[in-house]
């Protein structure tokens, strides 16, 4: 009998587990004043190499705060970034698939810079060429500092100010190495803004 | 005899413990049947509840556009010192037929309701209450706003904070009913409709043309909402009911294109760093003549939506 307690126990966590319509529900109840839910948040279920735009409104002379909610699933393959519609960025967190590039392309030029290297025994040359990998190296290392930054400290949220009435874009994109399924979910909260800020 | 008896409880006791076996087994085949049943209906239901949900995973990429609530743009107005004018409002007693008029005057009535709300006026924000409720229910977004939301009005009336937080939330569980639901279509009706509402209060509170009025500048910077709601109708193009609504807001849009935007120079610098500030403050150029077309246009499309068919 004890197994079948234990089916009834845990079938329906499998169930519901993969419902992103809910995923909202709970962390909206923990708004607080003076902050309130904003109609524009949005939650949905991400799986490998998708991705989304969310274009949303802040309107001038309000405080908004933005959360992002990953599920657990895919919490390490998921990449945020949040622009204006001129591309400036002004948040991002997961994988930096641009940065990922960079970073290939800074080790192809370095070993391309070593093997020219090995034809050269000594002179001014060569300590030009030691110093650029080792200028390479420290970028590389620089820059895989921060993706892995990004992957175990991910930031959660993104408060500002809005300066005027503009578009904001969420962009979400689950990788290609995502294996599983898991819900995303964007919520944005706004509150009025101090006037002390202008 | 005894030996007889003694083989007889043993043949119990064996079929008991079989039947506990049979039992064990059947009830977990059930529960997994269950737990199958459940998972596909669950997976139904998130391919059916979220707008940016695939049904077919061959969904890779997609745009979606929001638009605020009309109690985001009726709050700013308040901020921007307007007045309350009464009778501005749609009249609750009027009751509309087609799908399309309702969905497109709920959105009327829940910016009636935030207009109400925002400049305190408690009696008439639970009438539309009433009426934004009654509407839901015609239109089956059932459980969206519960009953027992009345009584916590009742009890509020003259808390106002309360009131527009309830009655924001009621309008917000309505969104979010449609949003799980998928009913990208409805949304964007009440949207417009909601968006219209509170761009003709808008007007209505301005008692004579000024460019440096800020309600004017609000008006003026709506233009990127309506961006927005035209993106999301366009989502919607294969849907030839939209047509209309699409057409309405494109000539709305075409006089706002006429409003220019500038960088405003003589904005104080922000002092507290410790706020991240984003974009720049905006100054908006209006003529009258623009502002006169498109107060005329918004007020013609607004009496047509409000109209009894």
């Amino acid at each position: 009998m004890k197994k079948l307690a234990y089916l009834l126990l845990f079938v329906p966590f499998f169930s519901i587990g993969q419902n992103c319509s809910d995923f909202l529900t709970v962390q909206r109840s923990g708004i607080r004043y003076p902050w309130k839910y904003d109609i524009q948040s949005k939650s949905a279920v991400f799986y490998s190499g998708k991705s989304s735009k969310l274009n949303i409104i802040c309107n001038e002379g309000k405080d908004y705060n933005i959360s992002f909610l990953v599920s657990s699933q895919i919490m390490n393959e998921v990449s945020i970034k949040v622009t204006d519609n001129t591309g400036k960025v002004y948040f991002s967190t997961g994988i930096d698939e641009e940065l990922l590039k960079t970073i290939e392309q800074k080790k192809q030029f370095m070993l391309s810079l070593e093997n020219q290297k090995v034809k050269i025994k000594t002179g001014k040359k060569k300590v030009e060429l030691d110093a650029s990998i080792n200028n390479l190296k420290l970028e590389i290392s620089k820059y895989q500092d921060e993706i892995e930054m990004k992957r175990y400290r991910p930031s959660t949220s993104f408060q500002f100010t809005a300066a005027s009435t503009m578009e904001l874009i969420v962009y979400v994109t689950a990788s290609e190495k995502c294996s599983g399924k898991g819900c995303v979910g964007v919520l944005v909260s706004n509150k009025p803004s101090e006037k002390s800020s202008f | 005899m005894k030996l007889e008896k003694k083989n007889v409880g043993l043949h119990k006791i064996i079929k008991i413990k079989a039947m506990n076996k049979i039992i064990l087994f059947f009830g977990a085949w059930v529960m997994l049947l269950l737990s199958s049943c459940e998972n596909s209906n669950t997976n139904q239901t998130i391919d059916n509840t979220d707008t940016i949900v695939d049904t077919t995973e061959n969904i890779k990429s997609e745009v979606i556009f929001q638009v605020p609530s009309p109690d985001e743009f009726i709050s700013l107005l308040k901020n921007s010192k307007a007045n309350f004018k009464a009778n501005i409002t749609a009249p609750e007693k009027t009751n509309f037929v087609e799908p399309a008029k309702q969905k497109l005057n709920l959105g009327v009535y829940a910016a009636d309701m935030a207009y109400l709300a925002t400049f305190n006026k408690f009696q008439e924000t639970v009438r539309y209450f009433s009426k934004v409720k009654s509407m839901s229910d015609q239109l089956g977004i059932t459980n969206a706003i519960e009953k027992s939301t009345f009584d916590r009005l009742e009890n509020n009336i003259t808390n106002v904070d309360s009131i527009s937080a309830i009655t924001n939330n009621s309008f917000y569980n309505v969104i979010d009913h449609l949003q799980q639901n998928d009913d990208g279509l409805t949304l964007a009706y009440i949207s417009t409709g909601g968006w219209i509402e509170s761009m003709y209060i808008a007007f209505q509170l301005i008692n004579k043309f000024d460019e440096k009025n800020p309600i004017v500048q609000r008006i003026a910077s709506q233009k990127v909402v309506l961006e927005n709601l035209l993106g999301m109708l366009e989502t919607l193009k294969d849907k030839s009911e939209t047509e209309a609504i699409r057409n309405n807001l494109t000539s709305i849009q075409a006089i706002m294109n006429q409003i220019t935007s500038k960088i405003d120079e003589t904005a104080p610098q922000a002092q507290d760093t410790s706020k991240v500030i984003i974009g720049v403050k905006t100054i908006y150029s209006i003529d009258n003549e623009t502002f006169t077309k498109l107060k005329q246009t918004i007020e013609k499309i607004r009496n047509e939506i409000i109209k009894q068919a």
